[in-house]
């Protein structure tokens, strides 16, 4: 293929024809002109020379028709000299662009940012269409260098989404899907499959010839029934004859693998998968095969939508697993009849609790199955809820609370917990200082309930609380007010470090207005304040502290004043404010407090909530990292 | 304190926990031990040095990627071009010093700047047309007719098969 070259084009080079690029037929218009005009000059060259006037009309009239054909063809080779210079100084332009500075690596490195992104991106490779937001296909239409950089890249094609969603568009998901594939060459995939098509699919086959799942790194698929579980898991698609047993499939590169389903009850026996790391099932269980060996591999498992046997049984599969998400667990009758053996997670680092208020009967299955696990190595633990329809019912929660209760106490029962959580004997030795994270994410438990899970929780040093959308149970206030330490002279009445008072009587009135928020009152407090006063602080330990609440500033001052231990020796002396700080209770002193104030739900305080904070913040700065700002 | 030497022969002096952010910088301190000596930066201009100086400064104390650490083998993470608030502030400069400071980062080894960086020039080519991508970085088409016939065939294959 001729190549243009920028030097080809410059003006002064335009000679002939056979300096320019044959292929776009620029050179031949300027070339003709300029012949056109050298034939005209000869000409009247000729006639300049032959010393007579024009002596007819039609002599003077050919001249001026002369003289026009001149003048045109000179405005021709004007416009084409720009267009030439235009173009000229824009490949100038390209060759000094500073993208050009960039090595191939790092542009690799750039786009595998846009081609391997997953669905969360609107800019993904999702095969339904050939159509524009297909990066790789985007990037390569670039420039030469792009297509040739891409082209060779198989991990740029590695990464994609198949939408199955109808039988007139499936030949072109084959057609873009055979390409990629081949574009890959032998890399590992990465893909999403949603399946969405009744009907007999020709994708699953291509996907799940063994050429292909000899390739599966991370895979996704979402709408499994059980038809397609057993094409996956249990046939041998490239040849339907051959139906090859369970044990047989091996998927040797699969890392990730996460299972959809629609239909409950769908089981079945995991393949061998030698470097799966991550499991997240949602509806569908697999189980090992009594044959087979346990997954060692498994770090992280997301269950979704199993029964307690179903988790208790794929937990002891996994015997390394470190981070496991436990959801909406289906109850059964046998779930709450039978107590399971006890089941030690040596190595679970992070618990993932999902407590949803629509969803009650999912709580007794999840407090039988606490109640049989043990998890010394446990440092995070995460509860939240994802529904917003909060509840007045606490009761259910309360259970829970008493099973994590239970659990942290036989985990950990060398350490010092809480009066309240009941160790039961023969409890495990604890291989970690205990649990150092604690996330609470718009769930909102009972002061009761709050104090006994902060009291087993007592080597906490990271602590985040969400507070949920439509609380109407002041759960933040009651979270901050259990923070604050106690002290000799605590300004428990809430004032201000210039004497002042800050919003919250305002709030209040507007909250209660307005959105019916309840607010309680001190003697609402009074029965919890003496309770929180004879069990000493709550996590003494906190050194981190991350709040996305509504704007509850003077309690947040409080409760910061409280964990907060000048550095400065001057801060203690003097001044009758400044006693009012001094510990008697042995906590850390805080580092890092983060706040996310809800303040748009309060149009009032949108702006004055935070800067009032900021401020009032502003002289435990030398000590404690402040983040402070609109969530 | 570590003293810097940039190409343009200016002198910076950083915290040797500043510095040390960069693997580069770091381990060269480990090679020539306790010394004064500057470190010459020759790919490294004062102008750039300055802002990388300033990333290296506000991530002070995060933890490092471990020396072993490939991003292939983090398996299970999904990659994101999401940027922090700040490092998208702190990113926020002409094409040619952006490209400059991915280049820094790439000669330093500063592997959470230099993603920064290649994130925020994916987020510059995101939802683009390759026309618009020609115009943002002034980059000229130079597909000969036979190539872009090539590719127009490729495209129109993937699709009918």
């Amino acid at each position: 293929m001729a190549q243009r070259s920028p030097t080809e084009t410059l003006p002064n080079q335009i000679s002939t024809p056979t300096h320019l690029c044959t292929q776009c037929g620029h050179s031949l218009k300027l070339a003709s002109s300029l012949d056109r005009l050298q034939r005209n000059s000869d000409e009247i060259m000729s006639i300049v020379r032959s010393g007579r006037p024009p002596n007819s009309d039609l002599e003077r009239s050919v001249l001026a028709e002369q003289l026009q054909d001149t003048q045109a063809d000179i405005d021709h080779c004007q416009i084409e000299l720009d267009r030439l210079r235009e173009l000229l100084s824009s490949r100038i332009r390209s060759i000094t662009s500073p993208i050009r500075m960039l090595p191939c690596e790092i542009l690799v490195e750039i786009f595998s940012y846009l081609c391997t992104a997953r669905s969360a991106n609107h800019y993904t490779t999702q095969i339904h269409s050939m159509n524009i937001s297909i990066p790789s296909m985007v990037l390569r239409q670039v420039c030469i260098s792009w297509y040739n950089l891409i082209n060779g890249t198989p991990a740029l094609w590695s990464t994609f989404d198949i939408y199955n969603g109808s039988s007139n568009r499936e030949n072109t998901i084959l057609g873009i899907l055979r390409f990629f594939l081949r574009k890959s060459c032998s890399h590992p995939l990465d893909f999403i499959y949603y399946h969405q098509y009744a009907g007999s699919s020709k994708i699953i086959p291509l996907i799940n010839t063994a050429a292909v799942s000899d390739r599966w790194r991370r895979v996704e698929f979402f709408g499994v029934g059980s038809q397609l579980a057993r094409t996956l898991f249990q046939q041998n698609s490239e040849n339907d004859d051959e139906v090859v047993t369970p044990q047989a499939r091996c998927f040797p590169e699969l890392v990730s693998l996460r299972l959809q389903s629609y239909e409950y009850d769908i089981s079945f026996p995991l393949p061998s998968c030698p470097k799966v790391k991550s499991l997240t099932l949602q509806m569908l269980h697999l189980y090992r095969h009594p044959s087979s060996s346990c997954w060692t591999t498994v770090r992280m498992l997301d269950l979704e939508n199993l029964t307690s046997p179903n988790i208790h049984h794929i937990l002891e599969s996994c015997p390394n697993a470190e981070e496991v998400s436990l959801r909406w667990i289906l109850k059964t009758p046998e779930s709450s009849s039978q107590h399971w053996p006890h089941l030690v997670c040596t190595r679970l680092g992070k618990l993932k609790l999902a407590f949803d208020y629509e969803k009650l009967g999912a709580i007794e299955p999840l407090t039988v199955l606490l109640d049989s696990l043990t998890a010394p190595a446990l440092t995070h633990l995460v509860i939240y809820s994802e529904d917003d329809h909060l509840s007045a019912d606490e009761e259910p929660f309360s259970s829970v609370i008493g099973s994590i209760c239970s659990m942290l106490g036989r985990s950990f029962i060398n350490t010092s917990i809480g009066k309240n959580v009941q160790i039961p004997q023969g409890g495990f030795n604890s291989k970690s200082a205990g649990v150092t994270h604690l996330s609470l994410d718009s769930i909102t438990p009972s002061l009761l309930d709050l104090h006994r899970l902060l009291a087993a929780l007592p080597s906490v040093t990271h602590f985040d609380y969400v507070e949920a959308h439509r609380d109407q149970w002041s759960t933040a206030d009651r979270v901050v007010k259990c923070l604050i330490a106690p002290h000799t002279r605590s300004s428990s009445d809430g004032s201000d470090d210039d004497g002042s008072f800050g919003n919250n009587n305002v709030l209040k009135e507007e909250s209660e207005r307005d959105y019916g928020y309840r607010y309680e009152s001190k003697a609402d407090e009074g029965h919890a304040e003496g309770k929180h006063a004879s069990q000493g602080c709550l996590l003494p330990n906190l050194q981190s502290l991350t709040l996305k609440i509504r704007p509850l500033n003077d309690s947040v001052i409080q409760l910061i004043r409280s964990r907060w231990k000048p550095s400065l020796p001057q801060e203690i002396q003097g001044g009758q404010e400044n006693e009012l700080i001094i510990h008697t209770e042995p906590c850390v002193c805080l580092k890092n407090v983060e706040i996310r104030v809800q303040a748009c739900r309060f149009p009032k305080f949108r702006t004055s909530a935070i800067q009032e904070l900021k401020r009032r913040c502003q002289r435990f700065s030398n000590d404690i990292r402040f983040e402070i700002k609109q969530g | 304190m570590v003293t810097l030497v940039t190409s343009d022969n200016e002198k910076f002096t950083a915290d040797k926990e500043v510095a040390e952010r960069s693997v580069l910088i770091k381990n060269m301190l480990e090679d020539v031990g306790e010394s004064d000596q500057p470190i010459p930066l020759p790919n490294v201009s004062s102008s750039v040095l300055k802002k990388v100086l300033e990333y290296c400064e506000h991530h002070r104390g995060e933890p490092l990627p471990a020396a072993d650490a490939d991003t292939t083998q983090d398996d299970t993470r999904k990659r994101t071009t999401d940027i922090s608030e700040w490092d998208q502030k702190f990113i926020t400069v002409d094409q040619e010093m952006l490209f400059e400071i991915i280049l820094a980062a790439n000669y330093l080894d500063i592997k959470s700047l230099l993603d920064v960086g290649c994130k925020t020039v994916a987020n510059m080519i995101k939802g683009k047309t390759p026309e618009e991508i020609r115009k943002l970085f002034n980059i000229v088409n130079d597909f000969t007719p036979e190539e872009e016939a090539q590719i127009k065939k490729e495209n129109e294959w993937a699709e009918d098969r």
